[in-house]
C-alpha cells in the first residue's frame, strides 16, 4: 500500500488512527505492529516472513550480548550481520550477478527472477544498525521481540524511509506522549508529503516519462535538458514528499524521527549536497561502513580507498544495476575532488556560480541514475550535449514547457526554504485581525489542495512507487 | 491564537476525509459506469489464494476508488485543475480549438504485420474485388484546431506507406474529408468517431472507386436525433465545459431492409437503434454497437451482389449508405468474430467485394485485424 492511494488515505489510516488514540497505552505498541503487518502484507503477502525472521536474528542477537560472561560478541555480530547481508544480497541482487558472470565468462546461468521483496533494503539497515549499536553498547537490547518488530516494521517509514536508528526512538517504544499537539502538526506535516507527492512529483514525473520514452530521434536538446529537470524534481519531490509523509505520521504517533531532507537543491557544494539529501542513508554509511575503515583520520590513500567503497555501496544500495554502481562512483569521485582539490576554488565562487556547478553536477547524476539501459543512457547523454543530428529547439519543447511552465515554477520556488521564511516572516504578526485573515486563507489552501489531490487519486492515472528497486 | 488555528485546520481536513469515507460506505454501488463505458470493480471474494497472489489487495483497491463517492466530479475537478495549471492535453486527448477535442495519435508500431496479413487474406480469395478504405481522424483533418505547438505523427505517412505495399484496390478519403469539412463537420467533437457527413463523403469515394452509381444528400431525409452526445473523448478527459454533439441520420425511404444480428438472435427492421439515444453512449444507435457478425438484406433492390465488410466501429455510420447498392451486407468485426472469415466468404459465394473499413488510429492499436488469417 502506498500513502498517497485511496485505501490508505480514506480507510486504513483513518482506521487505525481512531483505534490507536481511544485504545490505552500499553495497547497502542499492538495495534500499530498489526496494522503495520497488515500495510506489508498488503502488496507482499509472502515475504512478510522474510522481514520475521530477518529481525528475529538481531533480536536474538542482542539478547544474547546482555548476558554476562558472553564471549563470542563479535563473532555473533559478525553471524547476525552476514545473515541480513546475505538476505539483501540473495533477494536484490542475485540475478544482477548472475547476469555480471554470464557476461564475463560468456555462459548462460539462467536468472531466478525473484520479486524484490518491498522496503527490503530499509528494513535490513535498520536491524543491522540495531545489531551494531547493541554491540558497540550505544543503547540496550530490546527485551521484548513485539516490541522490537514493531520498531523494524512500523509502516510510516517501512517502504520508503527514512532509515530510523533504533537509538532515535528507543525511548519513545516504550514511552512517549500521544496527544492532539501531535497530532496537530503531524497531519500538517503529512499533508505537505500528499501534496509534494501527488501535486508536484506526479505531474512533474509524467513529463519525463513522456519526454524519455520518446524516440530520441526526434527529441530537440532543449527537449532533452526539460526532461532531466523533470526528472530531478520528480525524484526530489517524491521522495521528500514521503519523508515529510512518514516524519509526519511518525508525530502523529507520537514519534519524533529525524530530518531527511534539508532543501538539497540549495546546495552550494556537491558535499554540501549530500548533507542535505537523504540525510539517514549518507549518516548510516558514515557511521557503519566510512568510520570503521578508517575514516578520514588515516593514510591519504586509505582514505580515497573508503570514499569509494562507500559511495560504490551507496550506489548499489539504491538498485541493482550498473548504472546505479556509476552513480555511486561518480558521487565519490566528485567529492574526493571537492575534498582534495576543488574546496578551496570553490569557496571562492560566486554564489550563483557555486549553485550552478552544484545542481548541474546533480542533474547530470540523475541522468546516470535514471536510464539502466546503457545505449538509451548513451542517446539521451548525446543529444543532451549536443552531439548527433538533434535540433537545438523544436516546437515539441515549446508544447512541453507551455504546458508545465507553472507547475515548474512552482517545483523551483518551493524546493528553496520559501516557505519556512514566509511562515517565520508571518510569525511575527501579531495582529489578532490579521491572523485571522492569515487562517482564513490557509484552511482554505489546504482544504482545496487536499480536494484536488483526492481527485487524482480518485483518477488515479499516473502514480508511481519510485522505490521498488531499493 | 496559531495553535488553535492550526487545530481547526487539523479538524477540518479529518472531517472532510471522514465524511468521504461514510459517503463511500453508504452510499449505492454502481455496477457499470456510463461514462467510462465500462464495468466497475465489484467487491473481490476473500480467498486465501487471492490474497497470496496479491489479487485481492489490488482488486480492492480499485473497487474503492471505481466507487469513490463523487467520483465523476473529482475527476473533472481534475480536468479542471489542470488547465488552470496550464496543461493542452489530458489523458491522451489534446483539448483543441472550436470546442474540438481530438485524440492523439502516436507512431504506429504494426505497419508490417497489417499489410503482411491484408496481403495474404487477399492471396486467399483473390478472385473477389477487395477494397482497403483507412480513415485519418480527426488529429489530421483538424489539425488547425490543436493547440498551438502541436506536432502529431503524421496519420497520412501511416496510410501512404501501408497504401503503396497493399495488392489490391485501396481507396483514399483524406482529401473528400478535409474538403468537405469547411461545410460541414466530418468528426465529432466529443467522440473519437467521424460523423454521418464524414462517412456520407467517405462513401461518395468508395462509390466513385466502384463504380457505383451514388445517391446525392438531397435525397436523403436527414434528421438530427440527438443534441446532447457527450462521446468518449469527453470522457476520457473529463473536460465538460464543451458545448455537446448532434448525431445526424440520412434516413432513405426507398427501400425496406432486414437486420439479423447473427451471434446475438436478433433481428430488426431498422438500421438504428433509438434506445441508445437515451444513454450515454449515443453512437452505439447506429447498427446497435458492435457486433461479431451482422447481415443486412435489402428486401426491395434488384441486384443480387453482395458485399462483406471487414470493419471497426467506423463502419457502423457507413453502413447505412453501403445497403442501398448491395442485396446483403456482410458484417464482421474481427474483434469479436472469432471463426474463419475466409472461410465464411468462401461459404457465401454471392460475395463478390470485400470492404476493409478501419480508422487508422485503431488499426494499429486493437488486435483484430492481424487475426483476420
Amino acid at each position: 500500500m502506498v500513502f498517497s492511494s485511496i485505501p490508505f488515505l480514506f480507510f486504513f489510516f483513518p482506521l487505525f488512527l481512531f483505534l490507536y488514540y481511544i485504545l490505552p497505552f500499553k495497547y497502542k505498541n499492538k495495534i500499530l505492529l498489526i496494522f503495520s503487518l497488515i500495510f506489508y502484507a498488503w502488496g507482499e503477502p509472502v515475504y512478510i516472513l522474510l522481514m520475521l525472521f530477518s529481525t528475529f536474528v538481531d533480536y536474538m542477537n542482542g539478547r544474547l550480548f546482555e548476558k554476562k560472561n558472553f564471549r563470542n560478541k563479535k563473532l555473533y555480530l559478525i553471524i547476525a550481520l552476514a545473515i541480513n547481508i546475505s538476505l539483501l544480497g540473495f533477494f536484490k541482487y542475485s540475478d544482477f550477478l548472475i547476469e555480471v558472470i554470464n557476461s564475463l565468462f560468456n555462459v548462460s546461468i539462467p536468472l531466478l527472477n525473484i520479486g524484490l521483496p518491498i522496503g527490503i533494503s530499509f528494513y535490513t539497515f535498520q536491524t543491522m544498525s540495531y545489531s551494531i549499536d547493541v554491540y558497540r553498547k550505544n543503547v540496550k537490547p530490546e527485551k521484548n521481540y513485539f516490541t522490537y518488530l514493531t520498531y523494524i516494521s512500523m509502516f510510516p517509514q517501512l517502504i520508503a524511509g527514512p532509515i530510523v536508528r533504533y537509538e532515535t526512538i528507543s525511548e519513545e517504544l516504550h514511552e512517549r506522549v500521544v496527544d492532539f499537539n501531535g497530532f496537530t502538526t503531524g497531519l500538517l506535516r503529512f499533508m505537505h508529503g500528499l501534496f509534494k507527492k501527488v501535486l508536484i512529483a506526479n505531474n512533474i514525473g509524467y513529463l519525463w516519462t513522456v519526454i524519455s520514452t520518446s524516440t530520441t530521434g526526434e527529441l530537440s536538446v532543449m527537449t532533452a535538458w526539460l526532461g532531466l529537470l523533470a526528472f530531478s524534481f520528480q525524484i526530489y519531490y517524491d521522495f521528500s514528499g514521503y519523508s515529510d509523509m512518514a516524519i509526519g505520521m511518525g508525530k502523529m504517533l507520537g514519534f519524533n524521527y529525524l530530518e531527511n531532507f534539508n532543501y538539497p537543491y540549495i546546495a552550494t557544494s556537491i558535499t554540501d549536497f549530500w548533507r542535505r539529501w537523504h540525510i539517514s542513508l549518507s549518516t548510516w554509511f558514515k557511521d557503519y561502513v566510512y568510520i570503521p575503515l578508517g575514516g578520514s583520520r588515516v593514510k591519504k590513500i586509505i582514505n580515497i580507498r573508503n570514499i569509494f567503497i562507500v559511495w560504490a555501496l551507496t550506489g548499489i544500495w539504491h538498485g541493482a544495476a550498473w548504472n546505479f554502481v556509476i552513480w555511486g562512483i561518480y558521487y565519490g569521485v566528485i567529492l574526493l575532488l571537492e575534498k582534495f582539490i576543488l574546496k578551496e576554488y570553490i569557496d571562492k565562487f560566486p554564489k550563483w556560480l557555486k549553485h550552478t556547478y552544484t545542481l548541474l553536477l546533480v542533474m547530470i547524476g540523475w541522468l546516470i541514475f535514471a536510464f539502466d539501459d546503457m545505449t538509451l543512457l548513451g542517446n539521451y547523454t548525446n543529444i543532451l550535449f549536443g552531439i548527433g543530428n538533434n535540433p537545438f529547439i523544436d516546437s515539441s519543447f515549446i508544447y512541453y514547457f507551455s504546458n508545465y511552465f507553472i507547475i515548474i515554477v512552482i517545483a523551483i520556488i518551493l524546493s528553496m526554504p520559501t516557505y519556512h521564511i514566509i511562515k517565520d516572516k508571518l510569525l511575527t504578526i501579531k495582529d489578532e485581525k490579521t491572523e485571522l485573515i492569515i487562517f482564513i486563507i490557509r484552511i482554505m489552501m489546504y482544504l482545496l489542495l487536499l480536494i484536488i489531490t483526492t481527485s487524482y487519486l480518485v483518477a488515479d492515472t499516473y502514480n508511481p512507487f519510485l522505490y521498488f528497486r531499493f | 491564537m496559531r495553535n488553535i488555528y492550526n487545530k481547526i485546520i487539523v479538524i477540518t481536513l479529518s472531517l472532510f476525509i471522514i465524511l468521504f469515507t461514510c459517503l463511500f460506505i453508504f452510499s449505492d454501488k454502481l455496477k457499470f459506469s456510463e461514462n467510462e463505458n465500462r464495468y466497475f470493480q465489484p467487491l473481490p471474494k476473500l480467498t486465501f489464494n487471492n490474497i497470496k497472489k496479491g489479487e485481492y489487495t489490488t482488486k480492492l483497491q480499485n473497487y474503492l476508488s471505481d466507487h469513490f463517492y463523487a467520483r465523476n466530479n473529482f475527476m473533472s475537478i481534475k480536468t479542471s485543475y489542470e488547465k488552470l495549471m496550464g496543461k493542452k492535453d489530458i489523458n491522451g486527448v489534446y483539448l483543441g480549438k472550436d470546442n474540438y477535442l481530438i485524440e492523439k495519435y502516436d507512431k504506429p508500431l504494426n505497419n508490417d504485420k497489417i499489410i503482411e496479413s491484408l496481403n495474404n487474406f487477399y492471396q486467399a480469395l483473390n478472385y473477389t474485388n477487395m477494397s482497403l478504405m483507412l480513415v485519418p481522424t480527426s488529429i489530421t483533418i483538424n489539425a488547425d484546431k490543436l493547440p498551438n505547438y502541436v506536432e502529431p505523427y503524421v496519420q497520412l505517412d501511416t496510410i501512404d506507406y501501408i497504401y503503396s505495399n497493399i495488392n489490391f484496390n485501396t481507396i483514399d478519403v483524406s482529401k473528400t474529408l478535409k474538403e468537405n469539412n469547411k461545410n460541414y463537420q466530418m468528426f465529432y467533437y466529443l467522440d473519437h468517431h467521424w460523423t454521418t457527413y464524414g462517412a456520407y463523403y467517405s462513401y461518395l469515394e468508395y462509390a466513385k472507386n466502384n463504380l457505383i452509381k451514388t445517391i446525392p444528400i438531397t435525397d436523403f431525409n436527414i434528421t438530427e436525433v440527438a443534441n446532447d452526445f457527450n462521446g468518449t473523448l469527453y470522457s476520457k478527459s473529463n473536460d465538460y465545459s464543451r458545448e455537446s454533439d448532434r448525431i445526424h441520420l440520412f434516413l432513405y425511404d426507398k427501400y425496406k431492409y432486414h437486420v439479423n444480428y447473427v451471434y446475438h438472435k436478433k433481428e430488426t427492421d431498422t438500421l438504428y437503434e433509438m434506445s441508445y439515444l437515451d444513454k450515454k453512449d449515443k453512437y452505439a444507435v447506429f447498427l446497435d454497437n458492435n457486433h461479431p457478425l451482422i447481415v443486412i438484406t435489402n428486401e426491395n433492390i434488384k441486384t443480387k451482389t453482395e458485399i462483406a465488410i471487414i470493419k471497426d466501429s467506423y463502419a457502423n455510420n457507413f453502413i447505412p449508405f453501403l445497403v442501398n447498392h448491395f442485396k446483403k451486407v456482410h458484417v464482421i468485426d474481427p474483434r469479436f468474430y472469432k471463426l474463419s472469415i475466409i472461410d465464411y466468404i468462401k461459404e457465401n459465394k454471392s460475395i463478390k467485394d470485400v470492404l476493409f473499413l478501419y480508422n487508422i488510429n485503431t488499426i494499429d492499436k486493437d488486435n483484430g485485424i492481424v487475426t483476420i488469417n
